[in-house]
């Protein structure tokens, strides 16, 4: 019955591109292309239009994440629901979406979970990390439970080469790691791996205290104890603290934590990595775990760690660096634009400067896989390559090569707005970027400033981002703004493209019996004994006994689950 | 039961009715819901559909060795609360009635109990503030009696403490209210009859006030006792840290981690279906004991 109707459906599709003609040809192939879509991979299939326009209105329904932050930046007269992007894409590609549901914050994780659970899909959407738990387990859990649809062919199809590159750029990794048992089940990103975690510290201090620019953790040491001792604002009292840090989260990817620290001394907290011998190991159990943790109980016992840390979270600590309390912290490229922006439009006359934590020659980045969001289509929905032509405009608008909104974003209403909101009337952008593309930036600016090369290598994205650099070197400091750009892109992304690094990925990213059943304990565990330890109120022998229980409350069980399942994948 | 069906009282009972199919529909149905706690819930096939798991979720949080700890702590939270919450009201209220000037009984009751309007976010977040190392709390213990600086919020030793004192300080004026309602209901001849036969104000109040409000005490001291597993996740989420996970970890926030953070949506239903379990066990108990002692009934 199955194969009767596949070979209907194969010979309409003969008749009705032989019978079209040359002027309705662009409509017609699309309509072939519907019904190839859901034929096998070998049938002869027309040449897919990445961006071909519907002859009839799709419909589907998807989720927004209506973060009120970026809301506020919508030009007047525009929202989530009506903006110039989703109205682009929907003339672009003649569909119409319509969102089944928005919420932001933790309203929006509880709504995605219990979308889950209820298999209340929406047609297209996006699956992003919520909370704690990865993106890639929330795929896993839906296909695990049949509500994805197979999306093997219509990338093959659909993708456009500008995403194919990025890619193949990967080896296809990102791709692999949203495939089970070779077929493809979410359209993944692939992620700028900037990732690195580095030093910010007031230049002007560091000068003052006639101290010597950062390398190690040793270095850093030095620097945080000297910032709380030696009065480097010269103020005569000793009000200023050393590093700036917060312990509510010790090692998200938030800044203010100690991620960078750890890693520049080999260990990976709360994450997959090989040992030795080629075994998967929790990162927050190694040796190298402990050897970080002594180091950070020395800082706290030097009186360099604020002693309330544990209770501080990022907001708290923020106000430090904006009230020019605190001279140095851990954190990312973009910081200059928060927290590092307050303190700037605060003293102007700071001076900030970046530094990567060395470990030998190179600095440690720890990471999660290639992608941390996929797009998806619910199992059943008849345009599944709708999904792909979603991402091929996201990818094509990333990269300036839409003409209509770049008028918009040049000289339009979305000039001086910020490109960080919604767009597109879904949850989020997920457009595959190049694991280098910052970097590459920052080279080309660098070969400019230096004269080897002119300018017109710039793209139209990286044009404005160069101007306010240069702005800022002509004049420093005249518009703040430009003073925050220069230090985000000169300054922090110089560190991340000038630095050799080494990239160690989070190896398993999925999730266990075992481990839904004992994270909560075991992660409540770790945070309280690493805090327990660095404010010395447990000796750092400690640690060896957190190994111990770690593995006894289920964590060799999960080891053992965890290698198992790694062993499966290869 | 032959009465119940009288023409007359017919009526009555069709009027109950709607509240009925209220009560059926928003009440008694979702708790089917419970079920889940048996299962080994699959999305695609909804509550019902997925298989069964047997007690294994039950299981798990008894042979868990968190649980001891987190029963342990919503306990002496819980139990802290009932009790400073029955006898902080009861003397207020009764000092409070022994006040000549009106307006100034008037006042001192509108001030204290304001705070009950407060929501816990605010007032975790003063706390923290003068809670902290720096703060007003810290400074005068340390400059005017010479103790060193103690990290309130971030020690097991005091966690507990400031939970139940703080719950104190934010609710005892409403309770106030309710006994001080109660004493107007006391017969002033009582008080005069007292007075000729020779009572000075102190027997006055152990002889009469204490006993004339004993009823509405048992009866408040019963009804909180139902809550006895609710240690109020409001106030512990927005003032605990990892650093007193120990002492503050309570049933409800380690649902609230466990359950709608990591979505174990079973363990979560199966750790409150225990939690009404024990709640319900107490509440006879306790309902017969203000019986026996107090010559109490509802019904």
């Amino acid at each position: 019955m199955k194969k009767a109707a596949l070979l209907s459906a194969v010979a309409l599709m003969l008749v009705v591109t032989a019978c079209g003609d040359k002027t309705n040809e662009t409509a017609t192939s699309n309509n072939a292309n519907d019904t190839g879509a859901n034929a096998p991979a070998n049938q002869p299939a027309e040449k897919a239009d990445p961006f071909g326009k519907y002859a009839e209105t799709v419909e589907f329904t998807t989720i927004v994440n209506n973060n009120p932050e970026a809301a506020k930046k919508f030009p007047e007269g525009e929202s989530f629901e009506s903006n110039k992007y989703k109205t682009y894409l929907e003339t672009s590609l003649n569909v119409k979406s319509t969102p089944l549901w928005e919420a932001n914050g933790s309203a929006y994780s509880n709504k995605f979970n219990l979308m889950i659970a209820s298999n209340d899909l929406p047609d297209i959407f996006v699956v992003e990390n919520i909370d704690k738990t990865p993106a890639k387990t929330l795929l896993k859990r839906m296909y695990d439970a049949d509500m994805l649809e197979d999306l093997t062919t219509v990338y093959e199809q659909y993708a456009s080469d500008a995403i194919k590159e990025v890619h193949a750029s990967v080896d296809n990794k990102a791709l692999e790691n949203a495939s089970f048992e070779g077929k493809l089940y979410g359209l993944p990103s692939v992620n700028d791996m900037n990732n690195v975690h580095m030093i910010w510290l007031r230049q002007d201090w560091l000068d003052k205290l006639n101290l010597q620019a950062p390398k190690t953790t040793d270095d850093l040491m030095a620097i945080a104890k000297a910032f709380k001792e030696q009065d480097p604002d010269g103020n005569g009292k000793a009000d200023t603290l050393g590093l700036a840090t917060q312990g509510a989260q010790l090692f998200s990817s938030d800044p203010f934590t100690l991620r960078g620290f750890v890693w520049a001394e080999n260990a990976y907290p709360d994450m997959w990595v090989k040992d030795a011998s080629g075994k998967l190991v929790y990162g927050s159990t190694t040796p190298e775990m402990k050897t970080a943790l002594g180091k950070l109980a020395q800082m706290y016992k030097d009186g360099s760690i604020d002693s309330e840390f544990a209770l501080r979270d990022g907001n708290k600590t923020a106000e430090f660096i904006a009230s020019d309390r605190a001279g140095m912290m851990l954190g990312m490229w973009w910081n200059p634009f928060w927290p590092i922006g307050g303190e700037i439009d605060n003293n102007p006359k700071a001076e900030w400067k970046a530094y990567p934590i060395m470990t030998g020659d190179h600095v440690n980045v720890g990471n999660e896989f290639y992608s941390n969001s996929f797009m998806v289509v619910k199992k059943g929905f008849k345009h599944p390559e709708l999904a792909v032509k979603i991402m091929n405009t996201m990818k094509a608008n990333s990269t300036k090569k839409i003409p209509e909104l770049l008028e918009l974003e040049t000289n339009g209403i979305y000039k001086a707005s910020d490109s960080t909101r919604n767009q597109w009337g879904l949850n989020t952008q997920v457009s595959p970027a190049f694991p280098d593309t910052t970097a590459r930036t920052v080279k080309k600016f660098d070969q400019i400033f230096a004269g080897t090369a002119k300018e017109d290598i710039l793209d139209v994205a990286e044009k404005p981002i160069f101007d306010q650099v240069k702005s800022e070197m002509d004049n420093p400091k005249k518009d703040l703004n430009n003073y925050k750009t220069y230090l985000a892109w000169m300054e922090g992304n110089g560190v991340v493209s000038r630095t050799k690094q080494n990239n160690i990925f989070n190896e398993f990213t999925g999730i266990t019996p075992t481990m839904e059943q004992a994270s909560t304990t075991l992660s409540d565990l770790q945070t309280k004994v690493f805090l327990e330890i660095i404010m010395g109120k447990k000796d750092l022998s400690a640690f060896d006994d957190f190994v111990t229980q770690w593995n006894k409350l289920g964590g060799e069980q999960i080891t053992k689950e965890v290698n198992d399942e790694y062993a499966k994948l290869q | 039961m032959a009465k119940l069906w009288q023409k007359e009282s017919m009526h009555f009972h069709l009027m109950l009715l709607p509240a009925l199919a209220l009560v059926l529909i928003f009440q008694i149905y979702p708790m089917s819901g419970i079920v889940l706690a048996f299962k080994q819930f699959v999305p695609t096939k909804g509550i019902f559909g997925s298989p069964w798991a047997g007690f294994k979720h039950f299981r798990f949080v008894l042979d868990n060795p968190e649980s001891v700890k987190i029963l342990r702590n919503t306990l002496i939270i819980s139990f802290g609360k009932i009790i400073t919450l029955i006898i902080v009201p009861v003397v207020f209220a009764l000092m409070l009635n022994e006040l000549r000037l009106r307006w100034f009984k008037r006042t001192v009751q509108t001030v204290v109990y304001l705070p009950h309007f407060l929501s816990w976010v605010v007032v975790a977040g003063i706390l923290k503030d003068v809670l902290s190392l720096e703060g007003p709390v810290n400074w005068v213990l340390h400059s005017w009696f010479g103790f060193e600086p103690q990290m309130f919020l971030g020690s097991n030793e005091w966690f507990r403490s400031i939970i139940i004192s703080s719950n104190v300080w934010k609710e005892f004026g409403f309770s106030t209210i309710i006994y001080l309602a109660a004493l107007t209901n006391i017969n002033p001849s009582l008080y005069e009859a007292a007075e000729i036969d020779g009572a000075g104000r102190f027997q006055k109040l152990m002889h009469i006030t204490l006993p004339g409000i004993a009823m509405t005490i048992a009866l408040l001291a019963t009804l909180s006792l139902n809550g006895v597993l609710n240690a109020g996740f409001d106030q512990v989420f927005n003032m605990y840290n990892v650093l007193v996970m120990e002492s503050g970890d309570i049933i409800d926030t380690y649902v609230y981690r466990s359950g709608l953070m990591s979505a174990q949506y079973e363990m979560a239903t199966a750790i409150g279906l225990l939690n009404s379990v024990v709640s319900f066990i107490l509440v006879v108990l306790t309902y017969s004991m203000a019986y026996k002692f107090a010559n109490y009934r509802i019904f």
